[in-house]
């Protein structure tokens, strides 16, 4: 055969290939609202940066009636390319091949583009559309699925690992996305779940719909395992390209800085909080006023609204924000903004992303429903956070910082390397009026008129505890700065923590409270 | 902000100013429970009902058999008493906590 035909020979083969399920399958695949495996790579990637490997791997089932069957790349497209030129790994199960089930072989081309990104510490994104284990190839099966699950284990830490959930991933199938770092849904398409609602219905007989029971807005607003929400799978892309854009590739990866750009947001910093720490305000409007460009990536923006977390740059400088936001319960911690916030520090401190805090909150949410729920054991994920991570971290204490939650947000005491507070600062071992009738139970309640003398101590301890000096007296806080300095000392302050000495210790790993 | 979504949270005695959120609206507001209702442990189907109206139980007594993920689960009553009304039937989809037998 002359080389001219045998390319010819390969084309052909490419083509067939390629073609996954068939033409029927991508009409039907389309009908429900999807790209293909393909199409959604090539609008991840930068254009004409892909490469696919194992295009013509083979799946290995040989029992009831498999044997015979060809299914084409065994329903999964793995590959390399590139995004804002730099390198990335990806997987994308395809859904015309039998419904992107997983089958050994479709889980081996998955292992081998993880090992891959691990190797050549890049990041690793999988786009998930399969209906979950292959039944006919029963333990190899699940063997695929915990073979991928402990490459994303050994991976995290290292490298990002990003999971796009386009279409059902159900069963163990969910346990990939749960162990990589961020979760991106998009509404109406994507559905996740352990058991689906026919079982549901004959267990319980509970009738709910998929997208009550796990689509996108319920994990991006109720269950907190998704952290980015679409409206479109087009969305969803160039929200995984700009998140990309911020964080670093791998854990020694310094390449984040940009050219320095000044905020854009026409924001009054000065004016921004209101003095009374009873009003809202949102605190995105802080942080805003203070990156470059006014640019902020937020993760998780429906769950636990109460916390903000999020990438920014400052002074051309990518840094994570951990910010209460009083616009929500008044920004107090509770079981879902603790686990919220205590996952992104441990993700900053492992690839050396800075942290700045800001903080403006009454304390821990009250109420049974939060003690039973274990507000204890996950308030405590904020305080190990904090205290183990090793970044630099940079505090500001923009308005109320009373208790238990002043200590948890990153305070002196967890080792902040430097504090700011504003003049609206307020640090105190609680809110004016409860600390009064304590401290003044006698007073008040022996007084002619309780309610007068109850209203002139509580005026009494504003005056005296209700500020950012007491703290500053004993040095728990360094600067008291105007709020519209807040962004040069942050900058100079990142500048001075570039070398922060890095402290080796000879324990394995420390037991957090998860 | 939408102003149905408006919230008054007090934390330590002062009010704050501020909004709901998805999850604290499912929040559901604790009661003491009443041990004279008998409420079920586990979602499942009843198999089989193992005592009647006026019956007088004991501690450790077996109430009923609900089927859960293919287990037959024999339920024993943890306090005596005498049975005021049996609220379920075999054959029932009985739900987490939901009410299965109210003692007098």
């Amino acid at each position: 055969m002359s080389i001219n035909k045998k390319i010819e020979a390969l084309n052909q083969k490419r083509k067939e290939v390629m073609l996954g399920g068939g033409e029927k399958a991508i009409e039907k695949q389309k009908e429900s609202g999807k790209l293909t495996a393909r199409e959604r790579i090539e609008l991840l990637v930068d254009k004409g940066s892909f490469n696919e490997y194992d295009l013509f791997v083979q799946h290995s089932a040989r029992e009831f009636g498999m044997a015979d069957k060809v299914l084409n790349g065994d329903g999964v497209v793995i590959g390399t390319g590139t995004i804002d030129g730099r390198p990335i790994c990806v997987f994308a199960q395809d859904f015309t091949v039998v419904g992107g089930s997983l089958g050994y072989m479709h889980a081996m081309k998955i292992v081998k583009i993880q090992d891959l990104a691990l190797k050549m510490r890049v990041p690793c994104i999988g786009i998930n559309d399969s209906g979950g284990a292959r039944i006919q190839e029963g333990v190899d099966a699940l063997a695929g699925y915990g073979e991928i699950f402990y490459r994303n284990t050994q991976s995290s830490g290292i490298i990002p690992q990003l999971s796009v959930i386009l279409g059902p991933c159900a069963g163990g199938a969910v346990y990939s996305p749960a162990l990589t770092d961020y979760v991106f849904v998009v509404d109406n398409i994507s559905k996740m779940f352990i058991t689906g609602p026919e079982v549901i219905k004959t267990v319980l007989g509970e009738e709910i719909t998929q997208e009550d029971l796990g689509g996108a807005r319920v994990h991006s607003e109720i269950t907190g395992n998704a952290h980015f929400f679409a409206n479109d799978e087009k969305e969803c892309f160039s929200q995984i390209r700009k998140l990309l854009s911020f964080i670093p590739h791998n854990n020694k990866d310094k390449n984040t800085e940009r050219k320095v750009e000044k905020p854009v947001a026409n924001i009054d910093i000065n004016n921004v909080v209101p003095v009374d720490p009873t009003k809202p305000y949102d605190v995105r409007n802080v942080i805003k006023a203070i990156t470059d460009n006014s640019d902020f990536v937020e993760v998780m923006e429906k769950f636990a609204q109460n916390m903000v977390i999020g990438y920014g740059r400052i002074g051309g400088k990518t840094v994570g924000f951990v910010a209460n936001q009083p616009l929500y319960l008044a920004g107090v911690l509770d079981v879902d903004s603790s686990d919220k916030a205590a996952r992104f520090i441990r993700y900053c401190d492992a690839f050396d992303i800075p942290i700045v805090t800001l903080v403006d909150l009454p304390g821990y949410l009250p109420g049974v429903d939060q003690e039973h729920a274990g507000v204890i054991r996950h308030g405590a994920k904020v305080l190990y956070a904090y205290s183990e991570a090793s970044v630099p971290k940079l505090t500001v204490i923009l308005r109320k910082a009373y208790g238990g939650g002043y200590i948890a947000m990153s305070s002196r005491h967890l080792k902040a390397d430097f504090v700011y507070a504003w003049p609206t600062a307020e640090i105190a071992v609680m809110g004016p009026q409860g600390a009064a009738n304590i401290i003044f139970r006698k007073e008040i309640a022996e007084a002619a008129d309780p309610n007068e003398m109850r209203k002139q101590k509580v005026e009494e301890y504003k005056e005296r505890f209700a500020n950012p000096y007491v703290a500053a007296s004993k040095g728990y806080v360094d600067e008291i700065i105007v709020p519209d300095e807040t962004r040069e000392k942050l900058i100079q302050a990142l500048k001075l923590s570039e070398t922060k000495a890095k402290v080796k210790t000879d324990k394995k790993h420390g037991v957090p409270p998860f | 902000m939408n102003e149905n979504r408006k919230l008054k949270m007090i934390v330590d005695e002062v009010e704050y100013e501020t909004y709901s959120t998805p999850s604290f609206d499912k929040k559901q507001k604790w009661s003491q429970p009443d041990d004279k209702i008998i409420l079920s442990i586990i979602p499942g189907t009843i198999v089989e009902i193992l005592v009647k109206e006026g019956d007088k139980v004991k501690a450790g007594d077996a109430m009923l058999v609900i089927e859960a993920m293919k287990m037959n689960n024999k339920i024993n009553f943890l306090k005596g008493g005498i049975i005021d009304k049996v609220l379920v039937k075999p054959g029932d989809i009985v739900s987490k906590n939901q009410e299965l037998i109210i003692l007098k």
